[in-house]
């Protein structure tokens, strides 16, 4: 399988087995989407958990005017999904869309269930998974508000993936919540 | 004041009218089919006006769709010409309710007869928002064309794809406060 080794990479620092962990390897299924395609949509129930072979995806809400709020990115290698969706069966408040044309691989909430009840590994690996994720959270709500929008930026461009670098600067502008105005002057700054 | 289309924004009410409508699924045949009065529609009458009307726009749509790729640009947002834009801004309910009221031409007035049972007249709509959410899916992620065709009501109103969409939308809109309204008076 092509894929083995996103999959390897993206469960670290759980260590899988071609033959030991076989379960893990099975049962994904590959899927594409254009530019601009919806994965996963406000108002709808995130039936997947996907890893990222391909392409950028951003997490958005719309505001009561219809202003797109990006909450966060996936990309080569990354988890993707609308992961409280997922996690607590309820409609999804956020868009999952592909920036750029994109390739992921998905697991059914059923399978991702079944691994964690009956594999002490996965389940493991998923305590650090929430963990990681609470921390990150945290920190990016200390940023938010204790930082200004330079500091932000700054911050954001020393942590910054290769693959968010050429997307539209709109979306990274409204993810460190400010202008794109503000966005293009702070960058033509640093240049 | 111009109506903004946002494909995101659409995708997003017409998901919420499809968890209303499931909603509804579970409501008793009595309840979908009371009247508040004689002159007045039922549930499934209303629900089953919103698929006539669908129904009326399709074939204009889809040929839209399926012409060659235009040159509208609609995934970051699309305002709509200033005639769609007056008449889909009646349509929309807002607050304090549905401001203007109008009259039903007779192709739109819905007929239940004995074949049409509750659950296939909701699921006949349930069909109807998939399919618009389909198309709007489609000119999210193309360029569609923006050539006017004429309204259900005749040439006097023209729509393009996008806004045709945008109508069915908000006219849904109005019709789901419609049976809102119906329940909360039961």
């Amino acid at each position: 399988m092509m894929y083995q080794d996103v999959i390897r990479n993206a469960f670290a620092p759980l260590i899988l087995d071609d033959e030991k962990h076989s379960y893990f390897f099975n049962n994904w299924e590959l899927v594409t989407f254009e530019r601009n395609e919806l994965i996963t949509e406000a108002g709808r129930l995130e039936k997947y958990f996907y890893v990222v072979l391909e392409g950028v995806q951003v997490i958005y809400i719309l505001t009561a005017d219809g202003e797109k709020k990006v909450i966060g990115f996936s990309y080569n290698g990354s988890f993707s999904g609308i992961y409280d969706s997922f996690l607590s069966n309820k409609v999804s408040r956020y868009f999952l869309e592909a920036v750029t044309p994109s390739k992921l691989v998905r697991i059914s909430k059923k399978r991702y269930d079944d691994w964690l009840v009956n594999y002490p590994e996965f389940n493991k690996w998923g305590r650090i998974l929430h963990q990681e994720l609470l921390i990150g959270r945290v920190d990016r709500e200390v940023e938010l508000i204790t930082k200004n929008a330079k500091q932000r930026f700054e911050c954001f461009m020393k942590r910054c993936p290769r693959e968010l670098r050429g997307i539209p600067q709109k979306y990274l502008a409204s993810y460190l919540n400010m202008t794109p105005e503000t966005y293009s002057r702070l960058r033509a700054d640093k240049s | 004041m111009r109506v903004l289309i946002q494909p995101e924004v659409q995708i997003q009410r017409i998901n919420w009218l499809l968890t209303e409508l499931a909603e509804y699924k579970l409501l008793s045949d009595v309840v979908l089919s009371r009247k508040l009065s004689n002159e007045s529609w039922s549930m499934l009458e209303v629900i089953k006006h919103m698929t006539i009307s669908h129904n009326e726009y399709k074939n204009k749509i889809m040929t839209s769709l399926n012409s060659e790729i235009g040159k509208g640009i609609v995934a970051d947002g699309m305002k709509c010409g200033f005639v769609a834009s007056w008449i889909i801004n009646r349509f929309v309910p807002r607050e304090n309710g549905v401001r203007f009221k109008m009259k039903t031409s007779n192709k739109f007035i819905p007929l239940i007869t004995a074949s049409d049972t509750a659950d296939d007249l909701i699921c006949n709509l349930e069909k109807t928002l998939i399919q618009l959410k389909s198309w709007i899916e489609r000119y999210l992620t193309i360029n569609v064309s923006t050539k006017k065709f004429n309204s259900a009501v005749g040439p006097i109103i023209r729509f393009n794809c996008p806004e045709a969409c945008e109508f069915i939308l908000a006219h849904n809109e109005r019709h789901f406060f419609q049976m809102r309204q119906i329940l909360a008076s039961i």
